[in-house]
This record gives structure tokens, sequence and C-alpha cells, in this order.
């Protein structure tokens, strides 16, 4: 094939990855490989003989290997702990996933364990939320004892410092929204380094803990998936994606409160953590306002940002001025 | 080697440098994409002007197809019909190509609208509405004449499509031996109408509703020409009426289309002798489309496995129209 137009992202072909599942993993019999899912990642379920199993193909440029191999050494340590969660399935030769060359870059990809169950619904009420709570709290708990030779962070901070210009440019137009924007934007930051790192401890974090990432197993257990996001953060930040998608949802402040209840019943928070709770929601709403922004061009609008950013600008007013940040 | 994809997502970018060296357009220029689907669809804005860019899936159509489209498109448009017509390039063309990472896709940078399409919440009296407006579109056509050929056959659609639901339903011998006799009466009696000589022109090929605008102004425009082609007229009622079969379920909204067709272009009595077979026909190849589409984008929604619904609503299309 000659120079083909750029593109920013691709969707792999399902059969052509069934032929590599069965080369590099050595599956016998009939592998049928159904595309369910297009986003950030790609998910495709997997049929063969040993089957069922879930792919993932990663975004490209998402993580790079040493930081996607975190993720699956990760995930097989919360299982080991007892954890349920999406494990990677070993490939022929003992790793745990592998790359191709999509037209956009390098994409890693993923077989995983099979969750059979429903996700949460996105309306969590307060009893479900204590359990999610919980949850995350026992993952915590469980990460205290993660060794890897290999590196990840949530870099939240980062992140923003590089997406928040797409949002800016977004709303260019909008002159006191920009000057806001700028001003709490470097805030934020600012904060956030300067946090007490022994009263506001880091560990390996779930990074995406909302409700949708977490499902009812047939047997009646929760599991946990989507580790797209874990690495090393504040502990007490992990919370925040929750709030943020609660937020979202235009879940009331009880159901907040029973997911931190629930979140204490396994791990405590400092009085510290606790006083930097809105710092972490205001930085959620930022992160995620910047990064559907920058990816609005990559995979299409994200439902409810493609006609009313008002509501997000509105958010991160709104938690701004919890945070102090006027 | 780069791995095979299905479909890719071109940059926004190399979008705008490439339409700036196609088309004469105000500065500053910005395209955005706005939906990914079996075709891609940005927003483009040139300095105050506002156009809408289709990327068609690669390898969909022929270009005698894409042809078609865009002259008859850019025909109605010129009529005063309310669509996207297609912005003329410098070199005079209605659309251009680029290679794909999975092939040639075609680009059509087309005039923008600005409204809210229609939803299954419409009422009868915007179906009544709707019908109409698929009318002037029908009468607006009349006079179309293209070198191009494209011509609409749901026969030729369920030779095509017919085998992919089949082939997913291979573990329900029930279900798939309805589909495959259900497939042959309908190609038979397909076979008898083409005999009727019902009138034909250049018909939409997808007017449902959510195909179907209401703009700022309060009229009807019509979008997604996608399935354009020269047609029986009458098929073309029953691409609005399978989406209200699937979603809005109330049989008021479908007599209230067919009257505000008729309004404007009356049935001939050989086209009403066969409304029975064009609703069955439009059923079996939305059904087969969709198991076409699953492996491309995705699930669709309301088509995710279970096949009750669409092969309860077939069987009792096909029983109306004599065919079970």
């Amino acid at each position: 094939m000659g120079v083909t137009f750029p593109v920013s992202q691709s969707v792999l072909d399902a059969d052509a990855l069934g032929a590599e599942l069965v080369r590099r993993y050595g599956l016998s019999g009939e592998v049928r490989c159904k595309l369910l899912s297009r986003g950030m990642n790609d998910i495709y379920r997997i049929e063969h003989a040993d089957g069922p199993h879930a792919l993932k193909v990663a975004r490209s440029g998402k993580s790079n290997d040493d930081e996607f191999a975190y993720e699956q050494d990760y995930v097989n340590h919360l299982s080991a702990a007892g954890i349920e969660v999406p494990t990677a399935i070993p490939l022929a030769d003992g790793s745990l996933f592998f790359s191709v060359d999509a037209p956009e870059g390098k994409r890693q990809i993923v077989m995983m364990r099979w969750l059979d169950g429903q996700p949460y619904d996105v309306t969590v009420d307060e009893d479900d939320a204590q359990k999610l709570g919980a949850l995350l709290g026992e993952i915590h708990h469980a990460s205290e004892n993660f060794t890897t030779s290999h590196k990840k962070t949530v870099a939240s901070e980062p992140k923003l410092a590089e997406r928040l210009p797409y949002l800016l440019d977004l709303i260019r137009e909008r002159p006191d929204d920009l000057a806001y924007l700028e001003r709490a934007g470097a805030d934020v930051l600012e904060r956030m380094a300067a946090l007490d790192s022994v009263a506001v401890p880091s560990g390996a974090c779930h990074g995406d803990m909302q409700c949708a990432n977490v499902m009812q197993l047939k047997s009646g257990a929760l599991a946990v998936f989507d580790f797209s996001d874990c690495g090393i953060a504040p502990l007490a930040k992990d919370i925040a994606a929750f709030y943020w998608r609660n937020d979202f949802e235009g879940r009331p402040e009880s159901v907040n409160q029973a997911f931190v209840a629930g979140y204490e019943s396994a791990r405590s928070l400092s009085a510290e953590e606790k006083a930097a709770q809105p710092l972490f929601r205001l930085l959620r709403h930022f992160l995620i306002t910047s990064t559907m922004a920058q990816y609005v061009n990559r995979i299409g609008p994200v439902p409810g940002f493609d006609k009313n950013i008002d509501y997000y600008l509105d958010m991160i007013r709104r938690y701004g001025e919890q945070a102090g940040v006027t | 080697m780069v791995f095979p994809v299905i479909h890719s997502t071109l940059d926004p970018r190399a979008l705008e440098q490439e339409l700036n060296e196609r088309y004469a357009l105000s500065q500053p220029l910005r395209c955005q994409l706005m939906s990914r689907a079996n075709n891609d669809f940005y927003e483009v804005s040139a300095g105050t002007d506002r156009y809408a860019l289709r990327v068609a899936k690669a390898d969909f159509r022929t270009r005698e197809a894409y042809t078609f489209e865009a002259a008859y498109v850019h025909h109605i448009h010129g009529k005063g019909c309310r669509v996207p017509g297609p912005v003329t390039a410098k070199d005079g063309s209605l659309f251009f190509e680029v290679e794909a990472p999975e092939g040639i896709r075609t680009i059509t940078l087309m005039h923008w609208l600005d409204g809210d399409t229609f939803t299954n919440a419409l009422t009868v009296e915007d179906a009544r509405e709707i019908g109409r407006s698929l009318a002037e579109l029908h009468i607006a056509g009349a006079d179309f004449k293209s070198d191009a050929a494209r011509t609409i056959s749901a026969s030729a659609m369920l030779d095509e499509r017919m085998p992919h639901l089949l082939g997913m339903l291979k573990a329900d011998p029930d279900h798939h031996d309805f589909y495959v006799a259900a497939t042959k009466a309908v190609q038979a009696a397909y076979g008898e109408m083409e005999k009727a000589g019902l009138p034909r022109g250049p018909v939409h090929g997808d007017y449902q509703f959510a195909n179907v605008m209401r703009t700022a102004s309060g009229d009807l425009a019509a979008l997604d020409f996608d399935t354009c082609g020269i047609g029986c007229l009458a098929e073309d009622l029953f691409t609005f009426v399978w989406r209200s079969d699937m979603e809005i379920k109330e049989e008021a909204v479908n007599t209230a289309f067919i009257g505000g067709y008729e309004k404007v272009r009356p049935l001939s009595e050989a086209e009403r002798q066969y409304l029975g077979l064009f609703r069955v026909a439009r059923d079996l190849v939305m059904s087969s489309t969709f198991a076409i589409l699953i492996n491309r984008v995705g699930p669709v929604p309301g088509f995710d496995g279970d096949f009750a619904p669409f092969t309860a609503l077939t069987r009792e299309h096909l029983e109306a129209a004599g065919l079970s």
C-alpha cells in the first residue's frame, strides 16, 4: 500500500484479528471475533473453544508498552488478591499483550477474561454507592503490596496541562470563560503540587472508578473493569471519578456521601485527604472536559458534549467555587 | 506491515488542508468530527459560512453511484428543495476521493442545514407533512437526467445482503428457514411487480424520520441521500414506514404519512396493489443490512441478537401482503 490519507483513528478488521489471535495465543478450532464497542479503546468479543474472552485494542498513543504492562500486572495482582477483574490471558510465549501497527500508530492488544454480568446502571442509589465505595477501598487495600518493574502514573496533572489548550481553543470566542479556565487551571495544578504526600498518600489506583466500570456478575459478586487509566496517584483522588459520573447523571449528593462512607469502611481517609476532596472533584471535572475537547476530533462527539458545553463549564465553576478557586 | 483495518477516521487537520486546496472557501477554515458511523461527518466552518462534510465508507459504492447522488441532490437543490446540496469545487466537481488505509473514500462538501431532525416522538400531523415533503422531492426529481446509472431494487439488495443475516442465524434454524422462505416469496413477487410498469424516477431511498429535519425557518429538509437512485416511487414510502413500524408503532402515523404524500402525488391503483409487498421487502432489507453493519460499526441499537421483534413484524407484513 502506498501513502494513504492521514487518519486519527482506525477500527481493526475483526477477521484479521481472529487470525492473529490463533497465531499468537495458539487457539484451536473456530475463532470468531465480533466488534462490541468503539470508543477510546475498541472492545471485541472472542468466541472460541475455551472462550468467550474480551479483547481490548487500545487507542494509539494512550500508553507506552511499559505502562500497558503495568496495567496488566496490576489487574493480575488484584485478581490474586480476590478482586473480580478482567485478567489478561497469557499468549503462547507467556507475554500478556501484543502490539500491531495501525495506520495511526502502534496499538496494544490484550485478550482478557470475559466478565459475565451486567454493568452497573449509571443511576446508582445510596445502597449501591456504598457497595461500590467499599469495593474501591478494598482495591486500594489490596494494592498496598503491589509491586512491578513497570511504571505508570494516573498523571491527571500533566494530562490536564496537555489537554487544557484544546478546551481553551474550543471556547476561544467566550473571553470570560477563557480567562476563568486559564486562571483556574493554573490554580488547580499549583494546589495539586502543594499536597502533602504523607498526609495524602499515593498508591496504585484504578483511575476511573465510576459506576459504569463496575459490573454485577451473575454470581452476585462485583467486578471492576477498564483499568486503562490506572497507575500511581493520590489514593483519595480515585474517589473523584465516581463524583464526576454522579454529577453528570444529576444524582444527589447523598449518593456521593454513601460512596465515601463505603470507601471508609475499608480504608479510612485522613483529615487532609477529606479536605482535598473538593480539589480532586474540580480536577476531575476539568480533566474530563479537557479530554473531551481533545478527543472530539478522534472519536466524534461524546454524548452530552456535542451541543451543550455550558453544562461542563458550569460544573467547573461550581466545584471551583467549592474548592476555593474563583 | 500495517494491520488490516475496516474503518478509519480521517484526520481533520489534513482534511482542512485538502478542502483549502480544492474549494474556494472563506477563512479561517476549521473541520471538526461530528459523528462516526457508516459514513463519517464533519462540521466545517469557513469564515462565517458553515458546511457539512461527508466522508463515505470506503469502497461502499461505485464512483458512478456517487456521481448520480451528487448530480441528483444538486438538481433538486437547484429547484428549491431543502436538501444539503453539494458545494462545487474549483474544478467544477461535486465530490472528490482520497485513499484511506481501508480503501477509497468519497468526500462531499455540502451546504449546512440548521434545524432538528425528527425523532420517534413525531406527531400524526408531522407524519402528514413528511409525506408531503417526500412527494415534493419525487416531483422535483421527475425531470432529472443523469449519465450515471443507479437503480434501487430491494430484490437485488436481498441477493447481496440476506446471506449475511442467514450466516448470523446458522444456530437458529427456525429463524433461518423463515428468512429463506420469506426472501424467496418476496423476490418472486418482485419479479411480477416489475412487469406492472409502476411509475419510476429518482427516489431518496431512506426517507425515515431521522433523515428529515425541521429547519430553523419551520419548513422541512431532507438529509442523507446515500441510498438514492432510480426506483419505484411508491416503494420509497416504505423507508419511512419501516422506521415508524420499528419505533413508533402507530398505524395512524403511517396512514397520515401516506395521506400527506397523496395530497401532492396521488398513488395509482397499480401502485396501491403493491404497497404490502414494498412493506415486507423493506423489513427484510433492513434486517439483512443490520447483519452486515454489526461487524463494521459495532452493535446497532435494537438489533442486539434478539430477532424476535423483527421476525414478528416481518411475519405480520408477509401475511398482509398475501405472501405467507
